[in-house]
Order: structure tokens, then C-alpha cells, then sequence
């Protein structure tokens, strides 16, 4: 374009003005864009299982009550089953409770029929199946305590009353979640003295269709037993998760949304100043026959370029910073595999352009009708 | 000297620009404080819940009521320990407690959360004075009654007095709504404790809650459960474990801390590009000052308040713009219990305060460069500007 030279040296007419209106875009996009991705991140998480057919059974009393073992064999008894798995949440940390991270007790002869997408290779797996206290743990997880296979770790437990000792056996790899930690439910029950409850089953279904029906059959089943059961897709058990967060997404949303009106705002004072110091300008350049549109057009244009290099910075640098600052060391393994993701990202430089458009219409405008005696008069 | 009226009658004479730049920065006051008002209400409701001088008794290594067993032998030997304040009738004010979450729906979300079910005894309202029948009346001993906090009752649906609800075969009928001023009870719902061990099954408490007489007493009896290899238990000020309960809430104190840091940046960033434009559009102005006689360093300070002076009105706004989230009642996870904790945003003097001072702070190391820049100004060059 014939006048993008023009543009440029607009922009950086006043260089510290640029800049600063270009650090605090970037400096509001970089954190609009961490609060989308965190969003991002969450519903990635819950999306992690789909088109894997699973059921979660869990107590309906609440999440925290348990089931007894002996449903899993009445549940199995329903035709158009994969397989049944049982797990048990169980709540330990490494050494000081800041080392949280998700920790279960699996059945081990089920796991890899029901958790086909945990990947582990089969020697590991073998050697964690024959080791009563072994256990497979998510190679995040392995980075995070500088563990390797073959290391004899004791964790604290909170729930429960003993503290297992467990031997890695094995590395297990998953898309989105690589950083929980397995080990045996027979561990688990002899320790907790064949107590014979369990938090849930997870059921694996031939075909998707018959989700629905078979989650019904295995509430029905118990309804009126003394432990009653709830029955989810995954998606659904894992939204649930994100549901008792409370409103998260409206309050990340809400201020999103406030920070980029603030933008707005000043934004507007930064671009006004701009146009009023160049009014004298524009008015030779209709004079020599730049038209009122082709006026607007060009200051518009330099606005938005203001405001999208801003989003551009802000967007880049967070990327820049999420790869060398782990967040699930700074969030304790709240937040894993973080990164800023396409969508937010998109998002953010959407958004950094219509700040400019919206921030930068008035001033253009004005500046672009103000007749060519007016301005050529006028002393700023 | 110059004059502050020199600052506000310059304020007033860029209208426009000037109220933009206030609601600018009210606007990203008003974000940070509703932040800290949401850990304030988080904070409030930790650190009010415990009474320093009682003792709470978990299972060894429990995290949390929820996961804590406390069995009725233990709960006997501790009873008659000495030194436990007396009532009335000369019993030990001492109070078993079975903790337990149901699953109900909430009016917002018909999936709904869980609910912490307190089964306690009489003694928990004399040891837990904050919590006051507001509604309706108190649940019978060994019954299946429940009675409810508010802010239960307004965020859940079907949990007025009146209203019955099923967990598992079992069916519990609301009697009463109660007020716990602000602490963690305020997301509870309690009943009798013997029905609901018998309901639910369990021959354990949870927790026990003791009143020793005096300071002394409260760690002769410590160190005597300490000392009991039968009992496995551990012993902490009520206050020490509700202020522990706030490392289940970290997502939310997390959020905060990023959310004030960028806003403070944001503010700081904001009142810079404010006075850099302010400066450069009064260059002649300011180099008529300097022409006259006024020091660098009058211009200095005069640009530095001006600057504080419109992130103070910035600050100002952002206080009223964020009162109307004040008393908003919220709830979010316990990680550590899976439970539901309800808050209010609170807007308190304190956070008020703050949120003035981190504006005017912000506005005086926004400003310190343009101010710097407006005493530097050449005379001449300036002078010349048009």
C-alpha cells in the first residue's frame, strides 16, 4: 500500500506515546489472555476423556462418600460393557502438603481396559502389575519431584489412615493429563483392613448410544439400596468439577471485559491527543486533495496498527513466559500443561484492534471533518 | 510554590480527557479491589470461624473434618480428662461432631454441590457463639431435622424451612435457617449427631471440639492426648485449623494475586500515558513557568501531585464503581474437602484504604517520568512549540 509509510511515521510521530500506549496493551492482552487460557485449560480438562465411552459412578449422596466393592459385580452383569474399573481418590501429597497433586488407588487388572488412552509400555506395566506397591505415575509428574523409575517414595495421606510406600514402576503418558499418580487398590483395601468401600467405578461401554441407557440401568439398580449411585459421561463428571469452582468463568469474563473498556478509555485520550496535535496537517492534506474517507481511512488504520502491535506483544510475550515459568509449580499443580491457546490468543488480537477502531473513531473522525480554512487557521 | 488550584483548574480546563482518565483508572481500581474484596471475604470467613482458646481434635494427619475419624472410645477418654470447662449442669463442654457432605442442587446449577452436614450436640452452639437461629426453630435430638445457614438457603434450591430433601434412603426435613456472621458455618447445614451417625452408618465423629478452662489447661490437655498411643490423634487451635482450611481454597487466592499485580501495573501504565500526554499538550505553558522564575523542581512536584491528585479521583471512582459487588455472596471448591465455601465480596474500610493508596502510589511513580520531562523542558524550544 502506497501509504503505509505514511502510516508508520504517524505511529511513531510521537515515539515515547507510542510505546507507552503499546505497553499497557500489551501489559492487558498478555493478562486477558492468561485469564482465557486458564478457561481454555479447564475445559480442555474436561474434554480430555471424550470419545473414550466412559461412565463414572460415583455415591449420590455427595463425591465424598463411598460405595461398596460388591456393586462392582452387579454392575458388571449389564450387558454392553467394555469393562469395569474401580478408583479411589486418594488425596496425598509428597513430603510437605505444597507437593498436592492428584493421587489414586487403581485396579490394576481393569486399568487398561477401561483407561485405554493412559499409555505405558508393557515391560513398565508388567513390572507395576507384579509389584503390589508399585506405581505408575504421569511423566509431568516424574519432571516436577525429579523422580525416575525404580525410586521408593512414601506419600502423606489426608483422607485416609496410612501412608503408602510405593516403588515407581512406570511412566504413564496422556494428551492432557500427565500428572496424576496410580497405585493398587489391593494396596489400598489390605491397608485400610479390607474395608471393603470405594469411591467409584469407572465403566467402560461398547457403544457410545448405549451411554445413556446403561447410566440409568446402574442408578435404577441401586435407587433404593443404601448406596445409592450417580452415573456420568465423563465430560460431565469433569464439568461438574469445574461447575463447583462456582462462577469462575463469569468473574474471568467480567473482568476481561472491564480491562478492555479501561483500554478503551485510554486509549481514546492517547489517540485524541494524536489527532489534535496534526489537525494543521490534515488540513494540507485535503487541501493538495487527500478526500475525507481516504483521511479517516489512513488515521483509522494507524490506530489499530497502535493497538494490535500492542496485542501482538502482549500475546507473544505470554507465550514467551508460560514456556519458561512452569504454572504447575506456581499453582501447585493447579494449573498443568499450561500454555495461551490459539482461541484466547485470537481472541486478545481481535479484541486489540476493535479497541483501537473504537478508541481511535471519534478523534479520526473529527479530525477528518473539520474543514480545510478551520484547520489550517487553527493554532493548536 | 505553585498553587494547587493551578493542577485542578488545568484538570478542569482538559474536561474530557481528564474524566476519561479517572474512570480509566477507577475502572482498574475498582477490578483490584473487588479481588481483594473476594479474598477479604475468603480471609473473613477463615480466620473469624475458630476461637483461638478452643481445641480441635482430628485423626492424625487429617487435612480436613470430612476425612477425620475420631472413635467414640477416644471421644469418652478425652472427656474425662481434667481441666475442660464445666456448663451449667457441670458437664464438660466438650462437642462430638460428625462432618459429612451431601449433594444438593443449587438453584443456579440443578447438578448442584456439596453441602458440608454438621451433626452436633448442644454443646456446639455453646461453644460456637456466632452462630444464631435467625428462622423458623432448632432440630429435635435424634431426629431427622436439619436446620440451615442462610446464604445455604439463598444459593440452593429446596432448602427453606418447610422444605424436605432425600439423601439415600433417608429423608430430612428443614426446621430452622441460621446466621454464623460471616465464618465458615455459614455454608453448613447442621442436625443431631446421633441420627445422622446412625443415618449414615458411621460409629465414628469427626472432629471434637473442646473447651479447656484456661491457656494452661489447653496444652496440659494437648500434650495428654499427645501422649496417648492409643488415640492417634492431633490437636490444634480451632482458629489454626479454619486458617489452615485456606490452603483448599489456593485457586482463589492465586487469582487474586495475579489479578491485583496486572491491575497495579495497568494503573501504573495508564497514569504514565495520562500526564506524558498532559505534559507534551502544555509545553508552552510549563515553559512560561519556567520563564518566570518557577524552580525545576516546583514543576517537578506541581506535575507529580497533579498526577497523584487524578489517580486519587481515579481511586475515588474505583471505590464506587466496586460497592455495588459489596455483600455480592459467592461460593466456590474446597479443594482439601470437596465442599462448598460460601463468601461475600467485602468492601471494608480496610480494602478501601488499600485501594486509595496503591492508586495515589501508582500515580505518583506513573507521573514521576512526565514530571521529569516537564522540569527538563528546554525554555526556548518549548516556548516556541505551538
Amino acid at each position: 500500500m502506497k501509504f503505509s509509510k505514511l502510516i508508520v511515521r504517524n505511529l511513531f510521530r510521537n515515539k515515547l506515546r507510542a510505546v507507552l500506549t503499546m505497553l499497557l496493551m500489551a501489559a492487558i492482552f498478555f493478562f486477558v489472555a492468561t485469564l482465557l487460557s486458564i478457561l481454555e485449560n479447564f475445559t480442555m480438562f474436561s474434554e480430555a476423556g471424550a470419545g473414550q465411552n466412559r461412565l463414572a459412578v460415583q455415591s449420590a449422596i455427595s463425591l465424598v462418600n463411598m460405595l461398596p466393592l460388591s456393586h462392582e459385580a452387579k454392575i458388571r452383569q449389564i450387558p454392553g460393557l467394555v469393562d469395569v474399573c474401580t478408583l479411589q481418590w486418594f488425596g496425598a501429597y509428597y513430603k510437605e502438603p505444597k507437593n498436592f497433586f492428584a493421587n489414586f488407588a487403581v485396579d490394576h487388572k481393569h486399568m487398561r481396559t477401561v483407561f485405554d488412552d493412559y499409555r505405558t509400555s508393557d515391560a513398565e506395566f508388567a513390572a507395576f502389575a507384579n509389584d503390589r506397591q508399585g506405581a505408575l505415575v504421569g511423566y509431568e509428574l516424574m519432571q516436577r519431584f525429579g523422580w525416575k523409575i525404580g525410586d521408593r517414595i512414601t506419600l502423606k495421606s489426608t483422607i485416609f489412615p496410612f501412608n503408602p510406600e510405593l516403588n515407581i514402576r512406570g511412566v504413564e503418558h496422556h494428551p492432557v493429563d500427565s500428572s496424576s499418580l496410580f497405585f493398587h487398590m489391593d494396596y489400598f483395601e489390605k491397608s485400610m483392613n479390607d474395608f471393603g468401600l470405594v469411591g467409584m467405578f469407572w465403566v467402560k461401554v461398547k457403544d457410545r448410544k448405549d451411554m445413556p441407557a446403561i447410566s440409568k440401568q446402574i442408578d435404577d439398580m441401586f435407587r433404593n439400596s443404601e448406596y445409592p449411585t450417580e452415573t456420568f459421561t465423563e465430560k460431565e463428571f469433569q464439568l461438574n468439577f469445574l461447575s463447583m469452582m462456582g462462577d469462575v468463568k463469569l468473574l474471568f469474563h467480567a473482568v476481561s471485559l472491564c480491562s478492555i473498556f479501561m483500554l478503551i478509555l485510554l486509549a481514546a485520550i492517547t489517540m485524541s491527543m494524536s489527532a489534535r496535535e496534526r489537525i494543521t496537517e490534515i488540513a494540507v492534506l485535503k487541501a493538495i486533495g487527500f478526500e475525507r474517507g481516504l483521511v479517516l481511512r489512513l488515521m483509522l488504520i494507524e490506530f489499530s496498527l497502535l493497538t494490535l502491535i500492542g496485542g501482538i506483544a502482549g500475546v507473544a510475550g505470554g507465550k514467551l513466559v508460560f514456556r519458561f515459568v512452569n504454572m504447575a509449580q506456581v499453582t501447585q499443580g493447579f494449573l498443568v500443561n499450561f500454555t495461551l491457546y490459539g482461541q484466547s490468543m485470537a481472541i486478545c488480537l481481535a479484541a486489540s484492534v476493535a479497541v483501537g477502531l473504537l478508541a481511535g473513531g471519534w478523534p479520526a473522525m473529527r479530525a477528518a471533518r473539520m474543514s480545510v480554512v478551520d484547520g489550517l487557521r487553527r493554532v493548536v | 510554590m505553585i498553587p494547587l488550584k493551578y493542577n485542578i483548574r488545568s484538570l478542569a480546563a482538559r474536561r474530557v480527557a481528564t474524566l476519561m482518565s479517572i474512570v480509566g483508572i477507577g475502572v482498574v481500581i475498582a477490578v483490584m479491589l473487588s479481588m481483594m474484596a473476594l479474598y477479604n471475604g475468603v480471609r473473613k470467613a477463615t480466620t473469624t470461624s475458630g476461637s483461638k482458646d478452643a481445641m480441635m481434635v482430628l485423626r492424625e494427619g487429617a487435612l480436613a473434618e470430612v476425612s477425620s475419624w475420631v472413635n467414640k472410645d477416644a471421644y469418652r477418654i478425652i472427656r474425662a480428662l481434667p481441666g475442660i470447662r464445666k456448663d451449667a449442669k457441670g458437664q464438660p463442654l466438650i462437642s462430638p461432631e460428625i462432618v459429612i457432605a451431601f449433594k444438593l442442587p443449587k438453584k443456579a446449577d440443578p447438578k448442584g454441590a456439596n453441602v458440608i452436614v454438621r451433626g452436633v450436640t448442644q454443646n456446639a452452639f455453646a461453644l460456637r457463639s456466632k452462630v444464631r437461629l435467625t428462622e423458623g426453630r432448632l432440630f429435635r435430638p435424634d431426629s431427622n431435622e436439619l436446620i440451615v445457614a442462610r446464604r445455604i438457603r439463598d444459593r440452593f434450591a429446596n432448602a427453606g424451612v418447610g422444605d424436605t430433601f432425600k439423601f439415600g434412603p433417608q429423608q430430612w426435613s428443614v426446621v430452622g435457617v441460621f446466621d454464623a456472621s460471616g465464618t465458615a458455618f455459614d455454608s453448613e447445614m447442621w442436625g443431631d449427631v446421633n441420627y445422622l451417625g446412625q443415618a449414615r452408618k458411621r460409629n465414628a465423629y469427626s472432629s471434637l471440639l473442646v473447651q479447656p478452662v484456661d491457656a494452661a489447661a489447653f496444652e496440659s490437655i494437648k500434650a495428654e492426648i499427645k501422649g496417648d498411643n492409643r488415640l492417634k490423634l492431633q490437636v490444634k487451635s480451632e482458629y489454626q485449623y479454619y486458617v489452615e482450611q485456606t490452603n483448599g481454597l489456593l485457586g482463589i487466592v492465586i487469582l487474586v494475586f495475579i489479578v491485583t499485580a496486572f491491575m497495579i501495573a495497568a494503573a501504573i501504565l495508564a497514569t504514565m500515558n495520562t500526564m506524558f500526554n498532559t505534559v507534551s499538550s502544555r509545553k508552552r505553558e510549563l515553559a512560561t513557568m519556567r520563564a518566570l522564575g518557577y524552580k525545576r523542581r516546583t514543576i517537578l512536584l506541581a506535575m507529580m501531585m497533579e498526577s497523584g491528585f487524578v489517580a486519587f479521583l481515579g481511586g475515588v471512582a474505583g471505590i464506587i464503581l466496586a460497592l455495588p459487588v459489596n455483600f455480592i455472596s459467592t461460593g466456590t471448591i474446597n479443594w482439601q474437602t470437596f465442599t462448598e465455601t460460601a463468601f461475600n465480596f467485602d468492601v471494608d474500610r480496610n480494602v478501601a484504604l488499600l485501594g486509595i493508596i496503591l492508586a495515589i502510589v501508582s500515580g505518583i511513580i506513573g507521573g514521576l517520568l512526565p514530571a521529569i520531562g516537564a522540569a527538563r523542558l528546554p525554555i526556548t524550544q518549548a516556548l516556541r512549540e505551538i
